[in-house]
This record gives structure tokens, C-alpha cells and sequence, in this order.
């Protein structure tokens, strides 16, 4: 893949926190291209710098060296066209849902009618549309998570990052959620970058898997994954899936 | 049920003093306690009426909730706006904060005839008295209630491009709500004091004034009517306060309890 085309371009990306105790080498220096319309998963031990990577993405935290660039445009400060999803699902508790997934349009004094025909769809998308009155302590995890996801797409951002978005959750509610953000993607057609622990995840849900060392975080290895699209629960009883999740794994273990 | 349920919290309570009552009528007669030291309830209860039908009262009463009012609400919007500040400007925390706690040392009581002698008899030594009171509570509960936003929240809004005045009003604020209100709960209280202390030291008006007449006059009945209506504007303030508070932080069940800083 060539840079031109590339959505996202990180180029030696690295990051170096000062702490009391000396300088931390956080991440990197790694490099990686995400294209337009493109799912990539990060795959890294825990402390590794993933969420540290998002930080740089999402310009909330400037890299110590080399260069993020966004649709061509240095990453020098946070950017509107950009949504995320964190690992907590991190609601306003005194707002009601809809109004937590109109947050983002308010912010930015972009409210309109259209907006909010666009949060009501969107609400609906993730199954929540009879619950646009309730508020977030009248929700499951699994139901707060799916608000947040709503929200970080109802400024229709060109590029999506999501931070353990289930790591939450429990078991059963996490691997229902995959399918449903699964489904997500193949209607909206959105870049992502999913940050994950878990290798079925990463593997079901995206077109490459980018998997990091331990900190500081490098890029140790690039899986394409082949698996047809649309997926679904029977392609996590394909061998190949199986198969690709082995190996991921064996990176780990050695 | 609901109802139900509030109806019994609201009548247990009452029975409480009903019994309280019952055991001062008994007592005082049983151990004859003369009732210059200690009047029966009927005794106070005729005082009360002789105050508040007779309207001999009301003027103080008027007077002494004034000052409440108006001390609580200087005391309490110098508290919010200056930890608001503190909050913003961390060179002012650092300048201004110890300071403050410092100041918190001093017994504001005894500042009372100092502030007789600055503001005069009337309304102003006591609004500033109660002032004083009252910003402390309000203003170490609110620090806190602004620091105790969720980080990831703030991330979340700087990445969607928030202003800093954006994120103060929609995130801090609204986060620290319940320690604010339990900053106001107690100084509702301490404005009370701070009411009654000025108006015993000196003053031509309010309740605290005619406990300190009823004094010199060994009226010890018309004494316990005074206290008996302080406690009543106190209990009605902080319920209105504690109302106020689970309507507007709906969000926040009761069980959460809110970090309280007294003194
Ligand atoms: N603000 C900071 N100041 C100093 N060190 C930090 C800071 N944030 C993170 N670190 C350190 O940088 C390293 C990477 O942190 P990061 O949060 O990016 O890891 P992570 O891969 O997201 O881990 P996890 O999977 O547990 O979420 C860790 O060792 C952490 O201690
Ligand atoms: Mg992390």
C-alpha cells in the first residue's frame, strides 16, 4: 500500500514519557499505514503503548519523535473528524442516552434537525431505540458500551478508534457485541483501528492484525487476514480462522 | 409504597420528639425542677403563641431569616466562584488555597464583636458574620467536587474538540455537583449559628436578640420558644437544600455518599 492512499500514516511513531523516575520509552518507534475504508487491529501485551498509540492518533498527546498524519495532515492537535470508544464507556451519567450521542454535535455547535434524525438512527443500529430516554445508570454495561459506540460515529468520522471498547464486559455480551461492531463496519464502511487482548477478536473482526512487543511497543508482525466478508458466527468455525488465531498466537507464547 | 414508605419516615421521627416531649413534661414535675430553670412545654408552647399570634416575634424572625438568607448566599457564591478559579488556575491554587485553610483556623466567632464594631448593629455584622461561616464548607467541598471529574471523560472531550470553558461547564461542573451540594447542606446549618452568634453579641433585631432580652428578663420560657423556632427555620432550610439536591443530582443514588468536609 502505498502512503498516498493511506487514511492514517504513522511513520517511526515513538513516545518517551518523563516520569519522577527518568525518561519511559512508552512506544516505538513502529510504523503503520491504515487505508481508507480499512479495519486494523492491535494486538499487544498489556503496558505495551497501545493506548498510548491512540493518544498520538487522536492528538491528545504529541509523539516524541517521528510522524502521524491524518488525510495528509500532520496530527498536531485533537480533530473533529475523528471518533473514539474507550475501554470504559465513559457516558455523561446526567445526560440521557440520546442526548449522549448528540454530546459530540453540541460540542462543536453543529446541531441540527438532521443530527437529530441521525442519533435516533444510529441509536437504532445498536439495538438501543426504545431506550433514548433512559439514563446510563439505567443501563447494562453491554447497553452503555453500544451508546458509546453510537456516539463515536454520529459526527460521521472518517476515522473510528476504539480502545478495548469491550474489555468490560463479560464473556457472552463481549462475543455478541464483536458480531454486532462487525456488521457495524461492513454497513458504514469506516476506518478503524481496534485496540485488543484478544486474538479471536482481532482476527474475526479485522483486515489486518497488527500485533506489538512488549514496551516499548514495536511492531512485530502484520497478519492480512483473508476471511470473507460478511462474517458471521460460522466463520469462527472456519479452519482458517482457527488457524490464524494459532499462529497469532504462538507469537506470544514465544 | 413509595408514599407509604416516606409517610412512616416522616411520622417516626415525629413520635421521636413526641416522646422527647413527654419525657421533659414528667421529668421536670417528678424531679421538680423549678421552671425558671427549666419552663414545662405548655409554658413554651403559651410563649410561642403569645410571640406568633400576638406577632410580637415575627419582626425578629424576619430579621434573623434575612440574615441567613443573605449571609448564605454572599458566603456561598464567594465559595463557588473563587474554588471555580483555584480549579482553573493552578498558580491561584497554589497561592491562594493554604491561605485559605489557614484562615480556616481562626474561630469565626470571635471575630463577632470585631465585626459589630466594623459594620454596625443591624443587618451588615451579621451577613458578613454568617458569610464568613459559611464559605468554608462550601468552598473545600466544591475544590474537591471539581477535581473529581472522570480523566477519561476529559480526554474524550478534548478529543472532540471542546474548549477548556466547554469541558469546565459540561463536565466539571456537573461531576462536582453532589460535593457541592453537600458543601451547601452544611453551611445552611452553620448560617444559622452564624445568625444567632451575632445577634446575641449585638444587635436591635432577631431571634438571637430576643433570647438575649429574654435573659436579662429571666423569660427562660420565651428563651425555649426562640431555640424552638431556630431549630424548626434549620431543619426546614437543610430539608429544602437536601430536596433541592436529589432533584437536580438525580443521578447520583443516595447511597453514594458524597465526601462531606466539615468545620
Ligand atoms: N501519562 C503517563 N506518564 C508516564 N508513563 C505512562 C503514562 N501513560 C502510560 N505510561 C506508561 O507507558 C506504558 C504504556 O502505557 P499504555 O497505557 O499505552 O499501555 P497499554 O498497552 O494501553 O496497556 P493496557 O493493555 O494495560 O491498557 C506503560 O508502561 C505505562 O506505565
Ligand atoms: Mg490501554
Amino acid at each position: 500500500m502505498s502512503q498516498a492512499n493511506a487514511k492514517l500514516s504513522l511513520k517511526n511513531v515513538s513516545v518517551t514519557y518523563r516520569t519522577s523516575r527518568g525518561p519511559l520509552d512508552a512506544l516505538g518507534p513502529m510504523s503503520i499505514d491504515v487505508a481508507d475504508g480499512e479495519f486494523v487491529a492491535i494486538l499487544g501485551p498489556s503496558g505495551c503503548g497501545k493506548s498510548t498509540l491512540l493518544k498520538i492518533v487522536t492528538g491528545l498527546l504529541p509523539p516524541s519523535g517521528g510522524s502521524a498524519v491524518l488525510n495528509g495532515v500532520p496530527i498536531v492537535k485533537p480533530r473533529q473528524d475523528v471518533g473514539i470508544v474507550f475501554q470504559q464507556p465513559t457516558l455523561l451519567p446526567w445526560r440521557n442516552v440520546f442526548d449522549n450521542v448528540l454530546e459530540p454535535i453540541r460540542v462543536q455547535g453543529k446541531y441540527s434537525q438532521e443530527m437529530h434524525d441521525k442519533a435516533g438512527a444510529l441509536l437504532e443500529m445498536v439495538g438501543l431505540a426504545g431506550f433514548a430516554g433512559h439514563y446510563p445508570h439505567e443501563l447494562s454495561g453491554g447497553m452503555k458500551q453500544r451508546v458509546a459506540i453510537a456516539r463515536g460515529l454520529i459526527h460521521d468520522p472518517q476515522l473510528l478508534l476504539m480502545d478495548e471498547p469491550f474489555a468490560a464486559l463479560d464473556a457472552l455480551t463481549r462475543e455478541q457485541m464483536t458480531i454486532e461492531l462487525q456488521e457495524i463496519f461492513e454497513r458504514t464502511k469506516k476506518s478503524v483501528v481496534l485496540i485488543t487482548h484478544s486474538i479471536p477478536e482481532a482476527v474475526f473482526m479485522a483486515d489486518r492484525v497488527a500485533v506489538l512487543s512488549p514496551r516499548p511497543g514495536r511492531i512485530i508482525h502484520v497478519e492480512k487476514i483473508g476471511l470473507q466478508r460478511p462474517r458471521g458466527l460460522d466463520t469462527m468455525a472456519l479452519p482458517e480462522f482457527t488457524a490464524t488465531c494459532d499462529r497469532l498466537r504462538r507469537l506470544f507464547t514465544h | 409504597m413509595i408514599t407509604k414508605e416516606r409517610l412512616i419516615n416522616l411520622l417516626l421521627p415525629i413520635a421521636t420528639i413526641a416522646i422527647l416531649v413527654l419525657i421533659w413534661h414528667f421529668g421536670i414535675k417528678i424531679f421538680q425542677v423549678p421552671a425558671y430553670l427549666v419552663p414545662p412545654p405548655g409554658a413554651v408552647l403559651e410563649a410561642l403563641q403569645r410571640g406568633l399570634i400576638g406577632g410580637t416575634l415575627w419582626p425578629h424572625i424576619v430579621a434573623t431569616v434575612t440574615a441567613i438568607i443573605s449571609g448564605y448566599l454572599v458566603g456561598c457564591i464567594m465559595a463557588l466562584l473563587l474554588s471555580a478559579l483555584i480549579s482553573e488556575f493552578d498558580v491561584l491554587e497554589r497561592a491562594v488555597y493554604p491561605v485559605i485553610v489557614a484562615f480556616q483556623s481562626i474561630p469565626k466567632v470571635a471575630l463577632a464583636p470585631i465585626l459589630v464594631v466594623w459594620f454596625g448593629f443591624d443587618l451588615g455584622s451579621k451577613v458578613v458574620m454568617v458569610a464568613l461561616i459559611c464559605f468554608f464548607p462550601c468552598f473545600v467541598n466544591t475544590s474537591i467536587g471539581l477535581k473529581s471529574y472522570n480523566p477519561e471523560l476529559i480526554d474524550l472531550y478534548r478529543a472532540m474538540g471542546a474548549s477548556r470553558w466547554q469541558i469546565f461547564w459540561r463536565v466539571k461542573v456537573p461531576s462536582a455537583a453532589g460535593h457541592i451540594f453537600a458543601g451547601l447542606q452544611i453551611s445552611v446549618v452553620l448560617a444559622l449559628l452564624g445568625t444567632v452568634v451575632a445577634e446575641l453579641v449585638a444587635s436591635r433585631r432577631g431571634l438571637g436578640h430576643v433570647i438575649a432580652a429574654a435573659g436579662l428578663d429571666f423569660d427562660v420560657a420565651m428563651m425555649f420558644a426562640c431555640v424552638v423556632i431556630l431549630a424548626t427555620i434549620g431543619v426546614l432550610a437543610s430539608q429544602l437544600i437536601q430536596l433541592i439536591h436529589r432533584r437536580v443530582v438525580f443521578w447520583e443514588s443516595r447511597s453514594a455518599a458524597t465526601t462531606v468536609v466539615a468545620h
